[in-house]
């Protein structure tokens, strides 16, 4: 079902929801495909439609992202490998038999001198947001489309230009330089923000980091509270007290230490809430009631293990204190390849009558990624 | 004085205070601490608190990696006096990322876990195929393989290494440990290896387990 943008943010703010959201947030993995069809899927089964995922349809607002970037060089591109270099300047690689994202060899910033270079690229420039967009993006809010405004990541962007290690290390040894960074794109955020919030209000504004492993986040509480809280609070302050009720964080892995130190900076939503991370909505509930909600929180591995595992993880997720609103049911990520289309119809059909949904047969075909 | 030193010693590199140790470590030289006592006592020592704190969720990466900083100071300076005093590693590891995969930071942390351990690590890097291990392995007489991977893509090649191992005669002498996010026990288990850790903390222990 096609939910309207003021439907998803009553849900999400458990401001009496009609029912519950069901929804396949990201869609398989490369790969799932052929699998899928060799087991008899229908290509409407592969493009999800005719699974009847609950979605809401969605546009981005205003480029908060780096801009007058360089073009991308290619140096090595074959069937298996890819060399190049990005609009960073970063020396790049990927084996194309395994991966999908070509990852950073070098990268441009270790001092303040080569963070001055690019500085430019993340300052405030008026076409990053123009009266024309603004004046579609609410053309389309009136008629349903969530209209949502993304900043970048604070960790993510450090990681981006400075590599994992180093600006890790940048927290303790150079943390002018770091604020710096993020001073710089804070200022760009507000700018491009208030421009947006005079005209409409944003309906959810995002940030993706995608900091932690299955253990830990990448940096604790105190370095989020010092660094990262303070750069998010200046954006979400300013579309907070325009309206705005959503600030949704994309990170993948155990983020549980960090929950808390987040939540101070504004975050009201979290994704995909990765159990293999340690993250479990219901225990999340629990500890932190109606203060935040997610989208995801499904294991996506069960799917592949047996039908009494799959009905075990859903009746544990689908549980009556989560009926409450406050979260879009789906899976942590994409479909994993090995996941036989039995065991999901399966997963679809127990999770819909838990829901109290109707048999995905019985309803119109539909679905949107949710990964926003 | 001795113990005072040392535990300063344990303390400066809990914090990553590497000028602090480039002071310290001369000076309980000088004091006639034996340079092994000095690397044992005061900065293996901090290390490993370290890594009880990295494994407990109390510290997060960048305080592994300024206490590695501190700790390398130190070794460095310790260095010449261990060589002549013949003090040896506990044990040699060979440790890389698998073949098709490039990431490096869990590798990298589970590297300067085993040397707070007091182990001697061979990093081949990442994207290292299962015969550059073997190799590597056979040259260098190691003890322990370590296999990292990230991508459920690139996993398999750690079964390729153990099948690997067993060919070229080397299975029986050498422990294989294998990490990383997609990595489980079962998936162990299942490729033969030896040890399976969930975090760089207790990759180390399990590690220098293998010496006790």
């Amino acid at each position: 079902m096609k939910w309207t943008n003021k439907q998803y943010v009553d849900l999400m703010t458990y401001n009496h929801p009609e029912r519950p959201m069901f929804s396949e947030l990201f869609g398989p993995i490369v790969g799932l495909a052929d699998e899928w069809r060799a087991q008899g899927a229908t290509e409407d089964m592969i493009a999800m439609r005719r699974f009847a995922f609950d979605y809401v349809p969605y546009c981005n607002l205003g480029n908060l992202d780096s801009i007058h970037r360089p073009k991308d060089i290619v140096l090595e591109n074959t069937p298996n490998r890819y060399v190049g270099i990005d609009h960073y300047g970063r020396r790049v690689r990927m084996d194309k038999r395994t991966s999908t994202i070509p990852l950073p060899e070098t990268y441009p910033v270790e001092t303040m001198d080569d963070w001055l270079k690019i500085k430019h690229m993340f300052e405030y420039d008026p076409s990053r947001i123009s009266e024309d967009e603004i004046m579609q993006a609410k053309v389309l809010q009136d008629q349903g489309v969530l209209v949502k405004s993304e900043i970048l990541g604070g960790f993510d962007i450090l990681r981006e230009l400075m590599g994992e290690e180093n600006c890790c290390i940048a927290f303790y040894e150079d943390p002018e330089l770091v604020e710096d960074i993020l001073g710089t794109i804070s200022e760009t955020n507000v700018k491009v923000l208030s421009r947006i919030s005079e005209k409409l209000t944003i309906d959810q504004l995002s940030v993706h980091e995608d900091m932690a492993g299955k253990t830990a986040p990448m940096i604790g509480p105190n370095l989020v509270s010092e660094f990262i809280a303070p750069y998010y609070l200046r954006s979400w302050e300013l579309v907070k007290n325009a309206g705005t009720k959503l600030f949704c964080q994309d990170s993948d892995g155990n983020m549980n230490p960090v929950i808390d130190a987040f939540i101070e900076g504004g975050i009201n939503v979290f994704y995909p809430c990765e159990p293999a991370g340690d993250m479990d909505i219901v225990a999340l509930r629990k500890k932190y009631g109606h203060k935040i909600a997610f989208r995801g929180g499904i294991d996506k591995h069960i799917i592949r293990r047996t039908k009494e595992e799959i009905e075990k993880e859903l009746l544990y997720k689908m549980q009556p204190c989560m009926m409450e609103g406050g979260i879009v049911f789906g899976l942590d990520h994409r479909i994993p390849n090995g996941t036989p289309l039995e065991n999901y119809i399966y997963y679809i059909r127990t999770a819909r009558e838990i829901l109290g949904l109707p048999p995905f047969e019985d309803c119109e075909p539909s679905w949107g990624r949710m990964a926003f | 004085m001795a113990n005072e030193i040392l535990t300063q010693i344990s303390e400066k590199i809990q914090k990553g205070k590497t000028k602090d140790i480039k002071a310290l470590v001369p000076q309980a030289l000088e004091a006639g601490i034996p340079a092994a006592e000095i690397l044992n006592a005061g900065l293996l020592d901090g290390m490993n608190i370290i890594g009880i704190k990295f494994k407990n969720n109390e510290v997060f990466v960048p305080e592994v990696l300024i206490a590695a900083r501190a700790m390398k100071a130190g070794t460095d300076i310790l260095k010449p006096y261990l060589v002549s005093d013949q003090v040896s590693a506990k044990g040699k590891v060979v440790l890389g990322t698998v073949r098709g995969d490039f990431h490096d930071i869990g590798k990298n942390l589970v590297k300067m876990m085993m040397e707070g351990h007091g182990l001697e690590v061979i990093d081949l890097g990442v994207d290292v195929a299962p015969d550059t291990f073997v190799k590597a392995a056979k040259e260098n007489n190691a003890d322990i393989i370590a296999c990292s991977a990230l991508l459920t893509t690139t996993m398999g090649e750690m079964k390729n290494v153990v099948e690997l191992c067993k060919e070229e005669g080397i299975r029986d002498q050498v422990k294989i440990m294998i990490g990383g996010a997609p990595i489980t026990d079962a998936f162990k288990n299942e490729i033969g290896a030896d040890a399976y850790t969930s975090d760089a903390a207790s990759a180390a222990e399990a590690a220098a387990a293998f010496f006790a």
